[in-house]
């Protein structure tokens, strides 16, 4: 009897944790999202049906914030795919002061993104700042742009800061990732004369498979997390140019206390990222989460 | 041929990390701007109802740091343990409930668990902070460490269970001290993330004296109401001074501990 109930005692905490302040929430969230309901008091919202999801779907803001969402992960996951895999192999060559040069490009990953978009913000800022000074420097003055401040071009500098903070991410994975490919396939690329370029393309980036849909996963769900430097960089403005999911629902409800349309949104946030996952996962063959690891099957 | 490609590689590694060394520098050299050093110690002697307001924040993020990181290495490295040790109904049911709550941005629930929160009267103290943050950091963690648990062998706890050892027994004596690497590992990156999240101390800690130290620049960037970027950048270079030392101190650690998140995923 004693047997069977410890093994639950030992996910209790986890169990509770996750399911007092995760999951009973998304239940409150579908409820709440199929009401009308200003502020707090949830005694006095009203069923609507499927009201907020067809304001939510019909709402411009709401339907540029899910198309900045998925600019931010293509170009977000290019960026540190492409950027990660380059300075991984060219650091692997163990050139002088590659240490060094490892510290600095992992650095910005531990920075808070409060650190990242503040200085960030410095460097755009259109007086003063670090880019159009050194633009006003080398005389081209003509380049100067209000960059946080004009609609065009506020998504590519909060971009910009994005790809800075995440890169080094991609070197850490794609390092790990090299560390598992077998040294004596590269000797034997070379007795075969396969030059540096080949290699790179022929057995370095087929061999990261794995590592490459680990970023992808990784990349889909960070940029649906998206929120804290478009918060602090621009709080989604100028007009909205800059806004993200998270931040709509952020606004809906802090802001004008449309607490059932913030829930609609809320939901279909977590669809978003529940379906990606799973597609990532299913379309590239990667199965390795839900505990089918490899440790998992020698044991059977 | 091969040196002079080297020659080229080593000159876009170096551009590279120059470029990614000018925003620090830009950031460090507004904090000196106007006041020079005093900007700093203006920021260190700011005060509120008589608190020094930036140690308190300081004290603020070590106390929520610190009450998160044992919530989560305790509830995680249990449930790691059933979910890689013992037999029981439901096991995986509970393993990938447990695990896709990963995909969740905490913010989804901002919502409900500001009703939930007010109604535990819970509303602005460090256990609102602590558990919401230890319940988003919770499911990486299991991940971890059921990866970890999973490589050490059964037959060292079937042996201890000879002994008579208990269940319990055997996760500490015998399972927790094979796994100090992963927990060393657990620990560098729970420290990182959780010192460094902005969403759940903006939306849950509701003034000032509970202000962890990512708040801080919302806080120092206005003086009077105008703003004020030279003691808005200094709270941004103090709030990264102890990460960066910690990321000094321990790179390879973290390094470790973030690539394990990656290839157990």
């Amino acid at each position: 009897m004693k047997k069977r109930i410890t093994p639950y005692l030992y996910i209790l905490p986890a169990v509770l944790l996750v399911g007092i302040f995760l999951i009973y929430p998304i239940i409150f969230n579908l409820l709440s999202s199929f009401t009308k309901w200003k502020g707090f008091n949830f005694g006095k919202a009203e069923f609507v049906g499927i009201k907020n999801y067809i304001t939510l779907i019909k709402d411009p803001v709401f339907l540029r914030d899910l198309r900045n969402c998925l600019l931010f992960m293509v170009l977000t996951i290019f960026f540190q795919m492409s950027i990660g895999l380059i300075l991984t192999v060219f650091l692997n060559l163990k050139l002088f002061g590659y240490r060094l040069m490892e510290t600095i490009y992992f650095f910005p990953v531990v920075l808070s993104s409060v650190v990242v978009g503040y200085t960030f913000l410095q460097i755009f800022e259109p007086n003063f700042g670090t880019l159009n000074t050194f633009l006003q420097s080398v005389g081209l003055e003509g380049w100067k742009r209000m960059w946080i401040g004009d609609a065009k071009y506020a998504l590519i500098a909060i971009l910009i800061a994005n790809i800075y903070q995440w890169s080094g991410m991609g070197i850490i994975y794609y390092r790990a990732g090299l560390a598992n490919i077998s040294k004596e396939l590269y000797d034997a690329a070379k007795i075969d004369g396969a030059g540096f370029w080949q290699t790179f393309f022929r057995i370095t980036i087929p061999l990261l498979k794995n590592t490459h849909v680990t970023i992808l996963l990784l990349g889909t769900i960070g940029c649906l997390k998206f929120f804290d430097l478009a918060y602090i960089m621009t709080s989604g403005g100028p007009a909205n140019s800059t806004e993200f999911p998270l931040l709509y629902l952020y606004r809906k409800f802090m802001r004008e206390s449309n607490s059932g349309l913030a829930s609609a949104a809320a939901i279909v946030i977590i669809l978003l990222a529940t379906i990606l996952s799973i597609g990532i996962l299913k379309v590239t063959g990667n199965d390795r989460e839900a505990g089918e690891n490899k440790y998992d099957k020698k044991k059977k | 041929m091969t040196k002079r490609r080297n020659r080229i590689i080593q000159l876009c590694l170096t551009i590279g990390a120059v470029i990614w060394i000018i925003p620090v520098i830009a950031a460090i050299r507004v904090s000196f701007k106007n006041g020079g050093f005093k900007n700093y110690t203006d920021v260190f002697d700011t005060k509120i109802n008589n608190i020094l307001i930036l140690p308190k924040m300081i004290s603020n993020s070590f106390a929520v740091t610190g009450g998160t990181i044992f919530i989560v290495m305790v509830s995680a490295t249990l449930a790691a343990y059933a979910f890689s040790k013992l037999k029981f109904k439901g096991r995986k049911i509970f393993f990938v409930l447990l695990l896709s709550c990963y995909a969740i941005p905490m913010l989804c629930t901002l919502i409900p668990n500001s009703l939930l929160i007010k109604a535990l009267g819970l509303r602005g103290s460090y256990l609102s902070m602590i558990l919401l943050l230890a319940t988003a950091n919770i499911p990486l963690a299991i991940l971890i460490f059921k990866g970890n648990f999973d490589s050490i062998p059964s037959s060292y706890l079937e042996a201890a269970r000879m002994d008579g050892c208990t269940d319990l027994k055997g996760f500490l004596y015998v399972i927790l001290p094979m796994s100090k690497p992963a927990i060393v590992n657990v620990l560098v990156v729970l420290f990182i993330q959780v010192w460094n999240d902005f969403q759940i101390p903006l939306v849950f800690s509701t003034n000032p004296e509970k202000y962890t130290l990512t708040l801080a620049p919302t806080f120092f960037g206005l003086t009077q109401n105008r703003l004020d970027l030279p003691h808005l950048y200094a709270s941004i270079v103090i709030i990264a001074i102890p990460v960066v030392v910690f990321y000094i101190l321990m790179q390879d650690k973290i390094v470790e501990g973030m690539s394990i998140g990656g290839l157990k995923e």
